[in-house]
């Protein structure tokens, strides 16, 4: 419940904030939230298999976040960034559905 | 179930039986479930397909709007000023007297006869003189030229001694220009009947006729002129295959 | 749920066991970091799942949350305000358009009316042949006939479209020049009479026929000498302009030679600062 009431605290805080990001940054954003994605999927599958651990989930967060943003910015130094944003949007893509696929499984039973 | 466990390669003859007995229709819940989610994405599809296929106004960038917008009003205008004309010609031939409906034809005659380019033709309009060198000028520099006189509401066209009519064509022959079949040499001289301001504003539209013009080392020059004659006169020939829609 | 895995990962039953790659990218395991840490906790004693109450966890959730919220705003935004002001402007095209065509009809009505009027009524009367053809000549008068129907469209949308992959204005212009050229008596592109005050342009990436932007796919019909048209546009210069457009760019091009092709009246013939000279009076000219 707590990181559910926090997740809306953040979404509320950014619409309310509404920060201009700096252009720079801006071509990491949509790979950092679909790494995000993938961490918390991956989070409630762990609770969902009673196996969570917040330092887990939290490292799990950051270092997808970052190694997606290092992916971007070397694919941009190689000039095949688009190239391999798309391969990390397939590969996590395929995570999150199988991870999905897991959560159903468990909520659902199919 | 248990066909599935025993043989790891199913012959094909089961198979084709499990597949008919999938294809086979029964009415249960999750058949019915199924049917609605194929009639669903069978929708989506084709709305997909017929999207694309639409007039791409979603595609046109913000600019692009407005210039078709601006396009699109102007033709209402101008169909509605047609109306009101042919209005009270229809108005003039119901109540008016002979002579007045009279009038009102021959007015529409001697459009009709302009723009089939069968009478001379005075009025205000601009005089252009291009100059090319041999070879430079295309024959797609004069359909342009065309398309912008047109566009910019020229109702009588004349280049060399060729009229130019809904007809008319531009080809090449041996390095020199061909209009409607004739040989027309350069410089060349062009009339054009309309709002003189209109027509030369259009000639002076950067990236349009003139300046691919001077992109070959060539010069346009462009006159104004309140009273200038096209006496140039398109020969119509009997048309052999298009005859009219008989009206019901 | 630990039947479904061990399935999955039992070698002996798996006939892709080598595929560890695909298998690790279809259906991946749970995080081993979770797995080790679930195993590490087990077997000290605690429960499996460290739970969700954690300072850490909450400030991670409201990072989240916040990254969320931030990268939608900035990736929409500027979209977002542009996409109303596109979308009132295409409304107000297809308002406008949707005028213009029922103007058009209502001039088509008025014209046949106006014909009827005149035949009835006209005096001193005018050479009603001379009328008619002068109708004909100029475009007033829809005509049928033996001649062609060409159907160009975009090449398919695909992943690697270019701009080039279009049909643009000026191939339109080029067809039609060559089908006049090779004797075409009336044409129409996509139902607009071509005139001699007819244009065909672009506005953007619309083509734009005597003001009215035609939707896709473009159908140009021709009225003439069939076989030449059919030559000229298989074989003729017309012709490999039209094998480049579809070799090259993908475009689709459909030729269609048709018995009975009609073309209807154009709506815009009325000449505003034009006139005819008085020294040869129209009836002159023509008697």
């Amino acid at each position: 419940m707590i990181p559910l009431i926090g997740l809306a605290a953040g979404i509320v805080i950014g619409l309310v904030l509404s920060p201009t990001v700096p252009l720079w940054l801006e071509p990491y954003l949509p790979i950092a939230v679909i790494a995000a994605l993938d961490a918390v999927f991956g989070g409630i599958r762990a609770a969902l298999e009673a196996a969570f651990n917040d330092k887990v989930f939290v490292v799990s967060v950051l270092s997808n976040v970052l190694v997606a943003a290092l992916i971007v910015l070397l694919g941009n130094q190689l000039g095949v960034g688009a190239q391999l944003s798309t391969g990390v949007v397939v590969v996590l893509g395929l995570r999150i559905f199988s991870n999905v696929a897991a959560i159903r499984r468990h909520l659902m039973g199919a | 179930m248990s066909e599935q466990q025993s043989s790891m390669p199913v012959s094909t003859r089961h198979a084709w039986r499990r597949l008919g007995r999938l294809v086979r229709p029964r009415l249960s819940t999750g058949n019915v479930l199924a049917a609605l989610m194929t009639l669903a994405v069978g929708f989506a599809l084709v709305t997909q397909v017929q999207a694309a296929n639409d007039v791409a106004l979603d595609e046109l960038r913000e600019t692009d709007l407005i210039a078709l917008l601006d396009d699109v009003s102007e033709r209402a205008d101008t169909l509605e000023a047609e109306i009101r004309l042919l209005e009270s010609d229809k108005r003039a031939l119901e109540q008016g007297s002979g002579t007045e409906a009279a009038e009102a034809a021959l007015t529409r005659l001697t459009s009709h006869q302009i723009l089939a380019g069968t009478v001379p033709v005075e009025g205000p309009g601009v005089t252009m003189t291009v100059e090319a060198r041999e070879g430079g000028f295309t024959p797609t520099m004069m359909i342009d030229l065309m398309q912008e006189l047109r566009n910019a509401g020229a109702e009588a066209i004349q280049i060399g001694a060729v009229r130019v009519v809904a007809t008319s064509w531009i080809g090449i022959e041996d390095g020199t220009l061909l209009v409607d079949g004739q040989r027309v040499e350069a410089p060349f001289r062009i009339v054009a009947i309309g709002d003189p301001h209109t027509l030369s504003g259009a000639m002076a539209i950067p990236g349009g006729f003139t300046d691919s013009v001077r992109g070959i080392g060539g010069n346009v020059q462009v006159v104004e002129g309140e009273q200038l004659v096209i006496d140039a006169l398109h020969r119509v020939e009997e048309p052999q295959y298009a005859r009219p829609v008989p009206s019901e | 749920m630990r039947f479904l895995r061990n399935r999955v990962a039992d070698p002996d039953r798996d006939p892709a066991a080598s595929m560890a790659l695909l298998r690790e990218v279809m259906d991946p395991p749970l995080d081993p970091g979770y797995a080790s840490w679930a195993e590490a906790r087990e077997a000290a004693g605690l429960p499996r799942s460290t739970g969700g109450r954690s300072l850490l966890l909450l400030v991670a959730a409201v990072t989240l949350g916040f990254l969320l919220s931030v990268a939608a705003q900035t990736l929409r935004t500027p979209d977002s305000a542009d996409a109303t002001t596109r979308e009132e402007l295409s409304h107000r095209i297809e308002v406008a358009d949707g005028i213009g065509d029922e103007r058009a009809a209502q001039i088509e009505v008025l014209r046949q009316e106006i014909q009827a009027l005149q035949d009835l009524r006209a005096r001193p009367p005018l050479d009603p042949g001379l009328a008619d053809a002068a109708a004909l000549q100029a475009g007033a008068r829809a005509v049928v006939g033996e001649g062609v129907v060409l159907t160009l469209n975009d090449a398919p949308l695909s992943a690697d479209s270019h701009d080039g992959d279009r049909v643009f204005s000026r191939d339109l212009q080029i067809i039609v020049n060559g089908l006049w050229a090779t004797g075409a008596e009336a044409i129409a592109i996509n139902g607009q009479r071509l005139t001699s005050t007819s244009t065909i342009r672009f506005a953007g990436q619309a083509i734009v026929v005597d003001l009215k932007a035609l939707a896709r796919p473009y159908v140009i019909e021709a009225i003439g000498p069939q076989d030449q048209l059919v030559d000229e546009l298989r074989s003729g210069g017309t012709g490999t302009y039209l094998t480049e457009l579809r070799s090259d760019y993908g475009i689709l091009v459909k030729l269609v030679p048709e018995d009975e092709v009609t073309v209807p009246s154009a709506s815009r013939l009325s000449t505003r600062v034009a006139t005819v000279p008085d020294t040869t009076a129209t009836t002159e000219d023509n008697s």
